[in-house]
């Protein structure tokens, strides 16, 4: 046989090498442990071959399509000659265009690179600047490509590349449109009733702009830009994501969502960056960019500070405002050397070294620290930064805290509950409002009713605690029985003890 | 005289992708998956299930599994170009890639680690409850491990998950085979220690 050359040579270092994890204990249980080898999904993988097909198009336009049948070329003639006849009929009987409904449509302002719609009815086909998109069209951008939408109305939607979204309703005064993939920026026009619907998530927004990405699996983001957007996640009420907010949506069953201040970051990161900047050049406000001085100028903005090309440190800063002051934490990883962490303050602009530094630590195994030396409702910006001898080695994110005023009255705070039968189970969602800072909630169910000899009979009580700190939250309860009732309470935890209940929710699951 | 040195050295570059026991793609399909469909789902025929399973591993829920190997294959596409065959192996390409990809996901997801039994997916392991049992381990390894260095995270995860060997972990990750298997122990006895503090200190 024809061995690769090497072959013996490689198959010694092989044989010495494997066995060096030989009677590991930790070896032998992850080996167990790890579920077997299963399959893709066909759904999944249909899916994915289209989506592959797609970018293989796009980046080849022209040589990736499956072959045409020649057949088809036939068509054009065809399409030419009804069209005639169209044209002929209308002049013929005029009258027919007064009964003719109004019909709305988007037009494709701006697009670069390889975008793609389908027209309800029709096949996917490449589109170009000017083409208009009605009701019910799905459009679609490949790698390295953008496209603007303009709205009948005036409000206008960009979507970057990768990206996918659905054109839902076009009215006077409104708008509804499916965010579908990637990432989607929607400037509304003030008096549009707009709309943006991911599965079971609706954001309505009012004279504002914003900005719908789900490039990481089963997570939902929505930055707003300017004024606010409200957020309904299923069944529960509304949640408003304010100018400079960034609210998490966790796309799974139990469905979570987490709001906080957007990050610096977050604001540069390339593609939301330009279309922010798309749409300052169209005269918008661009709200938290403006709050922040973040600078409208790519080039400007882009790695000005410093840091030694050899670094592959990575330090993650966290913080946490309250009322007292700010409490930072973070965490280095990654290979490279450094003596020592400084850290940068500033309020109105990114903050930059030394100007902004406010402290120095040499001992480098702290983790933590807090900041008491600041205002009430006013917003900081911090940076932590790796020196070694004299040079800056790595820079973290920049975290951006507001400190809020006195927290409200504990009794402002309250706990909205729905509970339905979903699954065999109970479903349980439930939403916070007004309240400050909390640890999780504590769910507590009791048997209202039971069939006669039930293993839970009536009264028959449990508890569980989640620790959590998301403003909605939902619980599926698959310990239920048949033919029984229950009653729910969610209690929300503030340091371990319960400090406000929801309302009670009962529910009947029913016999089989 | 000049050929003859070029070819020699392009031979001994290529020394290390010689894996016996493993099959690479022909080089000519992997540049026709550029443009051909037919290519592109042949090569996808060829990797999707083993890339899958590493990522399933990987994450511990099905559909972001498949969500993260789409992701790993598009990446692929983009990249066909580039990929040189004398340089790397296609198989420690693709890893490469997934490795990456499965760092952005858990990056993305670092505020939010969820491992609740309901979401997992892994419908085979639970039935029974020594299924429940076992998966409700196994997702809780996946949380250790993901407290680890990514330096380590990635060793083990090629190695157990991945089903590698140590010399194709030492290739997917740039380092010499002494330096992947000193990675691959340490990674060990790491996750032994912080295991050992814990619930799982029984089990394993």
């Amino acid at each position: 046989m024809d061995l690769p050359r090497g072959y013996w040579r490689v198959r010694r270092r092989i044989k010495y090498f494997e066995g060096v994890d030989a009677g590991h204990p930790m070896a032998e249980a992850l080996r167990e442990l790890a579920p077997p080898d299963s399959e893709m999904s066909a759904e999944a993988r249909e899916r994915m071959m289209d989506r592959l097909l797609f970018v293989q198009r796009s980046v080849t336009p022209g040589k990736g399509k499956r072959g045409a049948p020649k057949w088809r070329y036939a068509l054009v003639p065809a399409a030419a000659l009804v069209l005639i006849t169209a044209l002929v009929l209308l002049i013929l009987f005029p009258g027919g265009q007064k009964s003719a409904p109004q019909r709305r449509h988007a037009r494709l302002a701006e697009l670069d690179g390889y975008i793609e719609v389908l027209k309800p009815g029709g096949s996917w086909h490449r589109v170009k600047k000017d083409e208009r998109l009605e009701v019910g069209c799905v459009i679609r951008s490949g790698p390295r490509s953008y496209v603007s939408v303009a709205l009948p109305e005036g409000s206008f939607m960009r979507l970057t590349d990768g990206s996918e979204a659905r054109i839902k309703s076009l009215g006077a005064r409104s708008v509804a449109v499916e965010h579908i993939e990637g990432s989607t920026y929607h400037r509304v026009r003030k008096g549009t009733g707009y709309t943006v619907i991911d599965g079971d998530v609706s954001l309505r927004a009012l004279g504002t702009a914003f900005n719908v990405e789900n490039r990481v699996p089963k997570q939902l983001e929505i930055v707003t830009i300017e004024n606010a957007v409200e957020v309904e996640v299923g069944s529960h009420e509304p949640i408003k994501v304010s100018q400079g907010e960034v609210m998490v949506v966790a796309m799974t069953g139990e469905k979570k969502a987490e709001k906080q201040p957007v990050s610096r970051e977050r604001l540069e990161e390339e593609r939301l960056y330009t279309s922010a900047k798309k749409d300052a050049e169209a005269g918008n406000p661009t709200g938290i960019y403006q709050q922040l001085d973040v600078p409208m100028d790519q080039n400007a903005q882009k790695g000005s500070e410093p840091t030694s090309p050899q670094s592959k440190l990575v330090i993650s800063l966290g913080a946490v405002a309250s009322e007292t002051g700010v409490s930072l934490n973070w965490g280095v990883s990654g290979e490279g050397d450094y003596d020592e962490l400084s850290l940068l303050r500033s309020e109105t602009s990114a903050p930059s070294f030394p100007d902004n530094e406010i402290a120095r630590y040499s001992d480098v195994s702290m983790t933590s620290a807090t900041d008491n030396s600041l205002l009430q409702e006013h917003t900081y910006q911090y940076q932590l930064v790796a020196i070694n001898g004299s040079s800056r080695v790595a820079y973290s994110n920049t975290v951006v805290v507001t400190v809020p005023k006195p927290q409200p009255k504990p009794e402002s705070a309250s706990v909205s509950l729905n509970a339905r039968v979903s699954g065999g189970g109970v479903l349980l969602e439930w939403s916070v409002t007004g309240a400050g800072r909390f640890d999780g909630f504590m769910v507590e169910r009791v048997v209202e009713k039971a069939p006669p000899g039930s293993a839970t009979p009536p009264g028959t009580s449990s508890v569980k605690r989640i620790a959590s700190s998301d403003v909605l939250y939902s619980y599926q309860d698959n310990y239920v029985a048949p033919g029984h009732s229950y009653s729910y309470r969610v209690g929300l935890l503030v340091e371990g003890s319960v400090m406000i209940y929801s309302k009670t929710a009962t529910i009947e699951v029913p016999a089989k | 005289m000049t050929d003859g040195r070029i070819e020699k050295r392009e031979e001994r570059k290529r020394e290390f992708v010689v894996i016996p026991g493993k099959s690479e793609p022909e080089e000519a399909l992997v540049q026709e998956a550029i443009t051909s469909p037919e290519a592109l789902e042949e090569l996808c025929d060829l990797y999707v299930p083993r890339i899958y399973n590493f990522v399933l591993k990987r994450v511990g829920k099905v559909q972001d599994a498949e969500d993260v190997t789409s992701t790993v294959f598009e990446k692929v596409l983009l990249n066909l170009g580039s990929f040189d065959g004398r340089k790397a192996s296609f198989s420690t390409w693709i890893f490469r890639i997934t490795i990456n990809t499965v760092t952005d996901y858990y990056r993305g997801r670092a505020r939010r680690r969820e491992t609740s039994l309901e979401d997992s997916g892994f419908e085979v392991l639970l039935e029974g409850d020594s299924g429940v049992e076992r998966l409700g381990s196994y997702l809780a390894v996946l949380d250790l491990l993901a407290g680890l260095p990514p330096k380590y995270q990635e060793a083990l995860s090629l190695r157990y998950f991945g089903g590698l060997k140590v010399l194709e972990v030492a290739e997917v990750l740039g380092i010499s085979e002494t330096a992947a298997s000193k990675r691959i122990l340490r990674g060990l006895e790491e996750l032994r220690r912080i295991a050992s503090t814990g619930a799982l200190d029984g089990l394993l």
